[in-house]
């Protein structure tokens, strides 16, 4: 106990220094707070005297003692998560409280665009995250908390890359060209969602995006909200289009100081590699089909040595990643405070990778003049270090780490100490290398910085108007420098008859972003049951981007690496992408008035309007602003006089909402006639480069929003005293005037974007969550979500097919996989159809179709065909449809036990009825006919003959519905294991535990992103996927 | 709890709403992009001028692409095997060498657009200069609409019938809301040659390529051109094939002798012959209308990567494009053969195998194919092109010899001259012979022989010509031209079986005739 005593005197000593000393009446008043469910006592549990700033902490006991001044009194206990309960003194000496925990999730606060609303009076769909539950194992980003956890959220990694940017779509696809990420809303800043680390150096570096959000340590993450649908969202109105993803952070609270410590270290496998032939099978395989001799030249002596590398392996590690996190918080009744640091070092699963990562976050509120002012204050800053390797595999001839770590001859070592640099390479041979070498020569790095801060103030002005101001601010600035040096294969390309070769590279992209938003909110009543509020604001934008590339290439020596570009000989690209050198800076702005009205009457009626007039500086000025409703009700069924399932149905809400929101989610400029300065526009002329400008772009004046109409009819349900509870929802979304690039004849430029087209998702949402089993030491409960999505193209602008899904692989340039055409889904597999046989000459047969015009208007569309025999020389005529990228439906499944001091959780995802285009096996799969490759085990069989050039059909697109278990927890919660400490725990976690698929390529749920063409997004096609990781993470959370 | 009436707290939230809404005086959302250049403040010099040229000389490399590869590939000067998956690409060569290509493929469009923006930056400077007063004004209008008729030759050749923007005055750009009309191959003829007949006064005489402009010889060359192709030209293609418009050979002898009697001069000797296709190839003597390269990125010529193995030179080539077995062979004799690569490959970097520009390769530049074995480009392809050709098969074209010096991602040096004076012989001795001039075009026929070291001829037939068009010209996108003109091009050769009648034309691209929504009209046979 004396302990406790100094833990309460530190305690005491932090909060209540300020307190009067006791008066000579006073008198004590000591008691126990517990629980009111189970009984149990709760420690530090605020008890203050109401009017003053004196009060006391109960302790491990939930004992406390208190000086008062008289009988008139009054006490507050406070204590997160419980109600708060106040007890007039009187004559009493002994106080025993007990706190009902705040349970009611009807009363629960939910983040909604600006501002907050009773989770009961949310009329449209918005769905809460779990965070807790979803912070469990390795999380890097904000983003894989969305992952199977909110129904219609779907989260498709693009690369496993530590880092790298994830796509999140909810509720379908709803643009075709402009983005289908949603808006994320951070602290009420509405953040760029843009890259924030600059792009590779082109050749076999590079790599996708990079995940913005990584900016935001998860563990300082209070709540993630989800706006799904367009009544919700339409209150941001020309960004709404994706839904709305709002983050808040964790704010300090009232009390004595907390610090928390969480810290785990993870190991990270992949899941699955690619499985190629051994040395031995190699050998065979040549021997066999090129004659004994085949193996000649240079690898002769390997035949001799007997070399057996399986180079796949030989790229991949087990990843360490280790995870601190620190936090400390507390504050008096006017101000709190809350400091949080990360550090998060990941080391990825394959070899010379990794990411580090430091935050640092300080949120402040203050509340003056008896809390009618309240200001508060986030920032935090983020450091992230990127170290790349030549992941780059979107297509090139040569390829990148996974291509070479397929071809590379496994005949071969890794090791040869006779060459420069001690990496084994084939003689004369430039065309593939050794993917090791590939990874440890190539130095590539990236420091970004990026900070985001905002200041809120919000003054009570009478009693129900409230004026609020939010003013944030966003910058980033990001280097990426790269060196391929001249001794490895790819630095060889640069050399000329004077230099050794080499490319150094650096590129600084700087974005910055100001928000200014004031609004008022006027909350009262008309008569005894009906309630209303209003919002009305104002909201101002501007971003901001610059970049600039610089990149040399030709060293006399690798000496110097980035360091002394001007060594070398400028490579240009106009382009703003890419490698090579340019420069370019960009502005836009956004101007936005909003207001939103909630009327309540006698909680069974509920109304929300919302209008927002959106103005944007990517439209010219005839189509620059636009305005935004919708409107949403909810009917409480539940609380009407008629209704009585006894305690069958706690609640019972139909919702209904309808919106329109827009995406403005372009390029900046696109009305504008551009001209561009880059190669395509120079002539040489007298043996000199003329510098031209040419149109890079036609003006189109009309260009406006893209604008998607949502119908959303909801039911909420609360059942069995709470233990079952969820919702369901039908929802309709069209988006029309899509923004598509449109061929135009004879001009300047080939294409231009127009408004054109249009695009619906018709669906259901289910939610649900139960409590199956509770008594005194375990607990077991249940959820679910539930996404069933029907994505269907109504327009194209008068086109009746567009192609994306861009096939890679060599000998596969200007192939696609993915159609767009009316009347089917967003996009299809479209392709020849395989029959499985081959003719004499081992060539693949195909279905032969002829093109009719099977609906008699004249036209013959892309999917008018008609089976008629089979052919081995297929042309256009014989493409159909193979398949469908999009699932039909999806799922998460959570689990969550609790025995005593035990937990554990488990949850799984799935997707069912999707296909996947597995472009890797169609490339790798297929043996070459040259015997100087590996290949995949896939086909291989030593008795068939070899010759087959791989051909995109059917038999490359496969069932990709797939179980994950995703993540499973065990952990114990040790509670106070020590007096000083608060709470403690020990978790494992493991992270993609298993993958029930029939798919078989490493992962079904990838996209490449290399694959999308002609503007058009692309989804469900596999190329050389980085393996997904699976990751054990062992844990504990400590505080204090 | 309510302190204040309704209607005074009323009138206090208008007050407050005003600051509050106070800030939104900032609505103007007018964003300028940094980079913007308007005509009105760009050509006060001629320096700037000639800057505005730039775009539209520039576009002429871009015809080096499509437009050099659909008459290239079409023709049986070449033809791109798929070796395992490489150059399979989904068909689309092999569609071009076999005559069986759809409107859907691509190299059609690329190439229709990159003559159409040639047209259209043509069109677009002309409309901009039109109210301007600039020194040389007559001189420049006379050089953009040469280059105009240049892109619109492309087309005529290619497309046929094809829509013709700027043929009418005061119409510098498609109506999108009235799409041109396709005119008929013949009166693209005419257009084209009426532009050329009445600009070609106001362009320089001058020799040398003149540093890549357009001159009064380019004018000359491509109406030589375009006579001998007169009844190809501006005949009409049905389903069955090409029924031919009337031959205009007096006046492709008149265009090719103004060409002959210019400042141009033949290079003598196989080495000088072969020296004006090489990187150090500018301002030769013999060339008229060149598309100027340098060995720097974005602005050189690529035909040194299209043939090349990937271990030919440092940084390597892209193994595509070969020479079937009897083109190769037709030249035996002949000595223009060396532009051929065959047997055993070379080190470009190290040598030339040639020995004309540089020194001779031996066994030490010889070079091993991607298993290790030596690298022998062979005559014949033994397993076919679809899939199982090997890296050696085929000869190669290196016309356009390999640059030491190129640039990154193949960019050499070499200009490349869509017209030189020695084709004017050939024009001329195919026209005279075709009037009944043997011994003209006979002696046309030797002055050419001669300067490579062959022996003369005596006697010559169209046959003949045909041939010696090839030795020459191999290369230089004319085989199509030809094998359309002498009536062969739809015959059956190596990996090709005969092609039906309307192929002398290729189809207009697909993308285009939706992009006019429907009013373009399809090339007949291609419905």
């Amino acid at each position: 106990m004396r302990r406790n005593a100094t833990l309460l005197g530190l305690a005491a000593l932090l909060f209540a220094l300020g307190s009067a000393p006791a008066v000579a009446q006073s008198r004590t008043v000591t008691g126990t707070v517990t629980d009111a469910a189970s009984g149990d006592p709760l420690p530090f549990v605020n008890v203050t005297i109401e009017g003053t700033t004196r009060g006391a902490a109960t302790n491990v006991d939930g004992e406390y003692s208190i000086d008062v001044d008289g009988p008139d009194a009054v006490l507050v206990y406070r204590f997160l998560g419980y109600i708060e309960t106040t007890e007039t003194v009187g004559s009493r000496s002994v106080i025993d409280v007990a706190l009902e925990e705040d349970s009611d999730i009807l009363d629960e606060v939910v983040v909604v665009g600006y501002g907050t609303q009773r989770r009961g009076d949310v009329t449209a769909s918005v769905a809460t995250v779990d965070v807790d539950e979803a912070n469990e194992g390795l999380v890097t980003a904000p983003t894989d908390f969305l992952e199977g956890r909110v129904a219609g959220v779907n989260v498709i990694e693009n690369s496993g890359e530590p880092g790298a940017a994830v796509s999140v779509q909810i509720r379908g696809g709803t643009s075709i060209t402009a983005s289908n990420e949603p808006l994320y809303v951070i602290d009420g800043i509405p953040v760029s969602g843009d890259n924030v680390t600059p792009g590779g150096a082109g050749q076999v570096s590079g790599g996708p995006p990079r995940n913005p959000l990584t900016l935001i340590n998860p563990n300082d993450i209070e709540s993630v909200t989800v706006l799904k649908d367009a009544s919700a969202t339409a209150i941001y109105g020309s960004r709404g289009a994706n839904g709305v993803v709002l983050i808040t952070t964790k704010d300090g609270s009232e009390g004595r100081v907390t610090v928390d410590y969480e810290g785990s270290t993870s190991f990270s496998t992949a899941a699955s590699t690619y499985d190629v032939l051994t040395g031995d099978e190699y050998r065979q395989f040549v021997r066999d089909n090129f004659g004994a001799d085949a193996l000649s030249g240079p690898d002769a002596n390997l035949n001799v040595n007997a070399f057996n590398t399986n180079f796949v392996d030989e790229i991949f590690r087990t990843g360490t990643t280790q995870s601190h996190n620190l936090s400390f918080g507390g504050g008096t009744p006017t101000t709190q405070y809350r400091a949080s640091v990360s550090y998060l070092d990941n080391e990825g699963i394959v070899i010379s990778e990794a990411q580090q990562r430091v935050t640092a976050r300080l949120n402040a509120n203050n509340q003056l003049f008896d809390n009618r002012l309240r200001l508060g204050l986030n920032l935090t800053s983020a450091l992230t270090d990127d170290d790349f390797v030549a992941a780059n595999d979107v297509g090139g001839f040569e390829g990148g780490l996974f291509q070479n770590a397929i071809q590379f001859r496994p005949i071969a070592p890794v090791n040869d100490d006779s060459q420069l640099d001690g990496y084994y390479e084939i003689e004369g041979q430039r065309s593939f290398r050794n993917p090791v070498a590939l990874a440890n020569q190539i130095d590539e790095t990236a420091r970004t910085v990026r900070t985001l801060g905002n200041i809120t103030a919000e003054l009570d002005l009478v009693e129900g108007l409230t004026a609020s101001l939010n003013v944030g601010g966003d910058r980033s600035v990001g280097t990426r420098r790269a060196y391929t040096p001249a001794q490895s294969p790819l630095g060889q390309e640069f050399a000329t008859q004077t230099t050794n070769g080499g490319s150094a590279y650096r590129r600084t992209l700087e974005r910055s972003s100001a928000t200014i938003s004031t609004y008022l909110t006027w909350a009262s009543e008309l008569g005894e049951n009906l309630n209303y509020d209003l919002l009305g604001g104002y909201e101002y934008q501007e971003f901001n981007v610059s970049e600039t590339s610089v990149q040399t290439t030709s060293f006399v020596t690798d000496f110097t690496e980035d360091n002394l570009l001007q060594s070398g000989t400028v490579a240009i690209n106009a382009n703003n992408a890419g490698p090579g050198t340019f420069s370019y800076r960009a502005d836009n702005l956004l101007a936005s008035f909003f207001s939103r009205a909630n009327v309540n009457y006698d909680d069974r009626y509920f109304l929300t309007g919302s209008l927002r007039y959106d103005g944007s500086s990517r439209f010219s000025e005839d189509n620059r602003y636009a305005l935004f409703p919708a409107v949403s009700g909810a009917w409480r069924i539940s609380a009407e006089p008629f209704f009585d399932a006894g305690t069958a149905v706690t609640d019972l809400r139909l919702r209904a909402g309808y919106g329109v929101v827009g995406n403005q989610a372009i390029g900046d400029y696109l009305f504008l006639p551009l001209l561009a300065a880059n190669p395509a526009n120079s002539a040489v002329l007298n043996g000199i480069i003329v510098p031209g400008y040419a149109p890079s772009q036609l003006a189109n004046p009309d260009l406006q929003w893209e604008q998607k109409e949502e119908v959303t009819v909801g039911l909420d349900y609360r059942l069995l005293r709470d233990r079952l509870f969820g919702s369901v929802e039908f929802y309709r979304n069209t988006t029309q005037d899509l923004l598509l690039n449109v061929p135009v004849l004879a001009d300047v430029v080939p294409t231009q974007v127009q408004n054109v087209g249009s695009l619906r998702n018709t669906g259901v949402d289910l939610a649900l969550d139960a409590l199956l089993f509770e008594n005194d030491a375990a607990s077991f409960t249940l959820g679910l979500t539930f996404n069933t999505n029907r994505n269907e193209v109504l327009d194209l602008g008068g086109a009746t097919q567009l192609f994306t899904g861009n096939i890679s692989g060599e000998g596969q340039s200007g192939g696609t996989s993915l159609l767009l055409t009316p009347g089917e889904e967003f996009p299809i597999f479209y392709g020849l159809e395989f029959t499985g046989e081959y003719n004499a000459d081992g060539e693949p047969i195909f279905v032969n179709y002829d093109a009719v015009d099977l609906d008699g208007d004249g036209l013959i569309g892309p999917l008018e065909r008609q089976a008629n025999g089979t052919t081995d020389a297929p042309g256009d005529d014989d493409r159909v449809r193979l398949g469908s990228p999009r699932p039909d439906f999806s799922y998460g499944v959570r689990l969550n036990a609790s025995f005593g001091d035990f937990g554990v959780r488990a949850f799984f995802r799935g997707e069912q009825g999707r296909e996947l285009f597995n472009n890797t096996a169609l490339v790798y799969g297929t043996r070459s006919v040259g015997a100087n490759r590996n290949f995949l085990d896939l086909e291989y069989d030593p008795d068939e003959a070899v010759v087959e050039a791989p051909t995109f059909s059917s038999r490359y697109i496969e069932d990709a519905s797939f179980l994950r278990l995703d993540q499973l927890t065990l952990e114990y919660r040790l509670g106070q294991v020590l007096p000083q400490v608060r709470n403690a725990r020990l978790f494992l976690t493991g992270n993609n535990l298993f993958v029930l698929t029939p798919y078989t390529g490493l992962d079904p749920e990838v996209n490449s992103p290399g694959a999308s063409a002609n503007g058009i997004s692309s989804v469900g096609v596999d190329y050389l996927a980085r393996p997904r990781a699976r990751t054990f993470t062992l844990g504990v959370n400590l505080g204090i | 709890m309510n302190t204040l009436p309704t209607r005074a707290r009323a009138a206090l939230l208008g007050v407050l709403l005003a600051p509050a809404f106070g800030l939104a005086g900032c609505t103007d959302l007018t964003v300028d992009p940094y980079s913007a250049v308007t005509p009105e403040n760009f050509y006060q010099t001629e320096t700037e001028v000639i800057a505005a040229l730039s775009p539209v000389y520039s576009q002429l490399r871009a015809t080096l692409w499509a437009y050099h590869n659909l008459s290239q590939v079409s023709s049986d000067e070449t033809i791109i095997p798929t070796r395992g998956g490489d150059w399979g690409d989904q068909g689309r060569w092999l569609s071009m060498h076999r005559h069986s290509w759809s409107p859907q493929l691509v190299d059609l469009n690329d190439a229709w657009t990159a003559s159409y923006a040639g047209v259209a930056r043509a069109n677009s400077l002309l409309r901009d200069l039109e109210p301007l007063d600039v020194p040389n004004k007559d001189g420049l209008v006379a050089e953009i609409r040469g280059l105009r008729a240049f892109y619109y030759y492309t087309l005529l050749d290619l497309f046929g019938n094809v829509p013709l923007i700027g043929d009418e005055e005061g119409e510098y750009s498609v109506d999108p809301d009235d799409p041109p009309q396709t005119e008929s191959r013949a009166t693209v003829f005419d257009f084209v040659v009426s532009e050329l007949e009445d600009v070609r006064g106001a362009l320089p005489v001058a020799g040398s390529g003149n540093g890549g402009r357009f001159s009064q010889g380019a004018a000359d060359a491509l109406l030589a051109n375009l006579y001998i192709n007169a009844p190809v030209f501006s005949g009409t293609v049905t389903a069955s094939g090409l029924q031919p418009g009337s031959p205009r050979y007096q006046d492709a002898i008149d265009a090719a002798t103004r060409v002959i009697n210019g400042p141009y001069s033949l290079n003598q000797g196989l080495d000088a012959w072969y020296g004006q296709f090489g990187p150090d190839n500018q301002d030769n003597p013999e060339h008229v209308f060149v598309v100027q390269h340098l060995a720097e990125d974005g602005y050189g010529l690529n035909f040194g990567h299209r043939w090349s193995h990937y271990n030919s030179f440092a940084g390597g080539g892209w193994n595509g494009f070969s020479t079937i077995a009897e083109t190769y062979t037709a030249f035996d004799g002949d000595p223009r053969q060396v532009i051929f690569m065959e047997g055993q490959a070379y080190n470009h970097d190290q040598c030339d195998p040639t020995g004309l520009l540089g020194s001779e390769c031996d066994e030490d530049d010889a070079i091993n194919n991607r298993a290790g074995d030596p690298l022998i480009f062979t005559v014949d392809f033994p397993n076919g092109v679809d899939g199982a050709a090997t890296e050696g098969n085929g000869v190669r074209v290196n016309k356009f010899a390999i640059d030491v010096n190129r640039g990154p991602n193949g960019n050499h040096g070499n200009d490349y001259p869509y017209f030189r004076l020695g084709e004017m012989y050939l024009i001329r001795a195919e026209a005279r012979l075709r009037s009944g001039d043997t011994g003209g075009a006979v002696s046309d026929v030797n002055t050419l022989r001669s300067r490579v070291g062959a022996a003369d001829v005596d006697a010559i037939d169209l046959d003949g010509l045909l041939r010696e068009r090839l030795y020459e010209l191999t290369y230089e996108a004319r085989r199509r031209q030809d094998l359309v003109r002498f009536g062969q091009f739809t015959d059956a050769w190596s990996f090709k079986d005969a092609s039906q009648g309307y192929r002398v034309l290729f189809p207009v691209p697909q993308i285009q005739i939706d992009a006019s929504d429907g009013v373009l009209q399809q090339n007949p046979g291609y419905n």
